[in-house]
């Protein structure tokens, strides 16, 4: 009966002890407790519980660990003699929901999950269950616990949430974008019914902004949900400030926001993946634009863009906002992916696909940005 | 039903403002338009409309759940009904009622986007008549403490 105790003199004077509370009241025949495992080479029942794919331990009422397998000695050191919650998290008092003392009042099986650190510094979620140990009187002496490490079914579950919230949010940004398209289309219908240009021209302008954003909607979806490898072509930096500027002219004007760009003319051509650059400023600059949209102050918005040597190794793109501004909990979280503070108008895309491009590139974003001031963007990348 | 009908709507996205202006106007309703909440107040102080169409997801600090609130503790507003309208939909009803005070503050319908133009057109005369039918008293809100209160004793003897 006493399968743990004999490779670890340390642990006989427990186990003996043990021994005797676990003793059945009939012994079973040797040969019928230890058939199945001596069938196999290198198993015994000595070794049987070492070799189980989880952690054992047995605890006494004062939290005591009395035993541990070879598993849990691999990942939390020798716990025995001390107290289970200081070898599971450091900590010197028991955990808010000790299962262990639970099976010590009740005398049943107990499940939890415990946030714990392995030896190595690691945090881990392990399930814990335990199953009370009883002496002849029926009383229980001890608990056996059995944890099992299962942080990467914890992780899977977080990114199916994730993925179920992510869901919820691309729905509710197309539902808003096919309200444009809706309405816009409405406004036409209507005007052809008047023979009114001027309101033909108003829905129009609401239909083809929304046509904007499928595509931009789309265009982001598809580039944070695909690895897409980085494809280098010679550029001019400051033409891809001239061109992506060009594309919002129209949106900026209607929105009565003024665009400015400044180009040190001395940048060189530089390697990049043009198109997923192109992408990055074309975000950075919509999220400028509707920064200083959204912005009640009565001043004057403008957005500009800007490009120049960071140092002699480096160039910089700086996207200059007077809009807005963000508090330190959005700065915080901007770069995550389907983070959004612009409720109806976000798919939370842009931010963290325009971060993964630039550092594929091996460049960084770095943001300042002052509530009711304004907010920079800078895009530092290798000259190369 | 839409003669004389006046209708507040409060809604940050301008776009929006307009299709539904138009297509509320070339329906025979007088409509009155404001961009945020405060302005929003404002207007239906103003107007005393018979409806209000209120984007509760606006990104202003003043939100559409804080222009409820302001109606409803109003005693010369908290009877005009008010439609909220978000692109949340089923998730919508769950984030709001975590607000405190959610019950008494709450819409009286709710619309999706994108808007259904003729469901909206059923909706407002329903939406006004049971609003007429269900005067809130001056204490209305104790009222409705007081009734919470009653079923929540039920619910713990059943």
């Amino acid at each position: 009966v006493n399968v743990f105790a004999e490779n670890d003199p340390g642990l006989q004077d427990s186990f003996l002890q043990l021994n005797l509370i676990m003793a059945p009241k009939k012994n079973r025949p040797e040969n019928e407790s230890s058939s199945v495992p001596n069938a196999i080479p290198g198993l015994n029942l000595n070794n049987l519980v070492d070799h189980l794919p989880c952690y054992v331990s047995i605890q006494d009422r004062d939290l005591q660990i009395l035993y541990v397998n070879e598993n849990f000695k691999k990942d939390f050191g020798d716990g025995v003699g001390k107290k289970c919650h200081s070898v599971y998290k450091s900590s010197t008092d028991k955990c808010p929901n000790c299962p262990v003392q639970k099976t010590f009042e009740d005398r049943r099986l107990h499940i939890t999950e415990e946030t714990v650190q392995l030896a190595n510094g690691k945090i881990c979620q392990i399930l814990i269950q335990t199953s009370p140990i009883f002496n002849e009187n029926g009383e229980v002496t001890a608990v056996i616990e059995m944890a099992t490490n299962i942080t990467q079914v914890k992780i899977d579950q977080k990114e199916l949430a994730t993925l179920g919230q992510s869901i919820a949010l691309l729905s509710h940004g197309l539902k808003n974008i096919l309200e444009g398209l809706q309405g816009g289309a409405y406004v036409v219908d209507e005007s052809f019914k008047d023979e009114d240009m001027a309101l033909a021209r108003k829905g129009w302008q609401i239909v083809s902004k929304n046509i904007y954003g499928v595509a931009d909607f789309v265009k982001n979806i598809l580039y944070s949900s695909k690895n897409r490898p980085l494809k280098y072509d010679l550029a001019s930096p400051g033409q891809l400030v001239k061109d992506s500027l060009a594309l919002f002219k129209e949106r900026a004007a209607g929105m009565h926001i003024r665009l400015r760009h400044q180009i040190n003319p001395d940048i060189p051509n530089v390697q990049l993946d043009v198109a997923s650059i192109r992408m990055v400023l074309d975000n950075l600059i919509w999220n400028a634009l509707e920064a200083c949209h959204i912005d009640k102050q009565n001043k004057k918005h403008l957005v500009s863009v800007k490009t120049d040597f960071f140092d002699k190794d480096h160039f910089i793109f700086e996207i200059t906002d007077n809009g807005t501004g963000m508090d330190e909990r959005t700065q915080r979280n901007i770069f995550e992916e389907f983070f959004s503070t612009k409720g109806s108008a976000g798919t939370g895309l842009g931010l963290a696909v325009a971060e993964k491009v630039v550092n594929k590139h091996g460049g960084r974003i770095e943001v300042t940005s002052t509530p009711g001031k304004g907010t920079k963007f800078k895009v530092i990348l290798k000259i190369q | 039903m839409a003669e004389n009908l006046k209708i507040v709507m409060i809604d940050d996205n301008t776009d929006f403002l307009f299709t539904m202006e138009t297509f509320l106007q070339r329906n025979g309703f007088e409509v009155h338009t404001a961009e945020d909440g405060q302005a929003g107040i404002d207007l239906i102080k103003k107007e005393s409309p018979d409806l209000i169409l209120l984007d509760i997801m606006m990104e202003t600090l003043f939100s559409g759940f804080e222009v409820c609130k302001q109606v409803r503790s109003d005693d010369d507003l908290k009877d005009i009904p008010i439609i909220g309208i978000s692109a949340m939909g089923d998730e919508l009803d769950i984030n709001y009622s975590q607000w405190p005070d959610y019950e008494y503050f709450r819409p009286d319908s709710f619309l999706e986007k994108p808007v259904d133009k003729q469901r909206l057109l059923q909706m407002i005369p329903e939406v006004i008549q049971k609003a007429q039918k269900r005067k809130r008293s001056p204490k209305w809100k104790k009222e409705i403490e007081k009734d919470w209160a009653q079923k929540a004793s039920q619910k713990k003897r059943s």
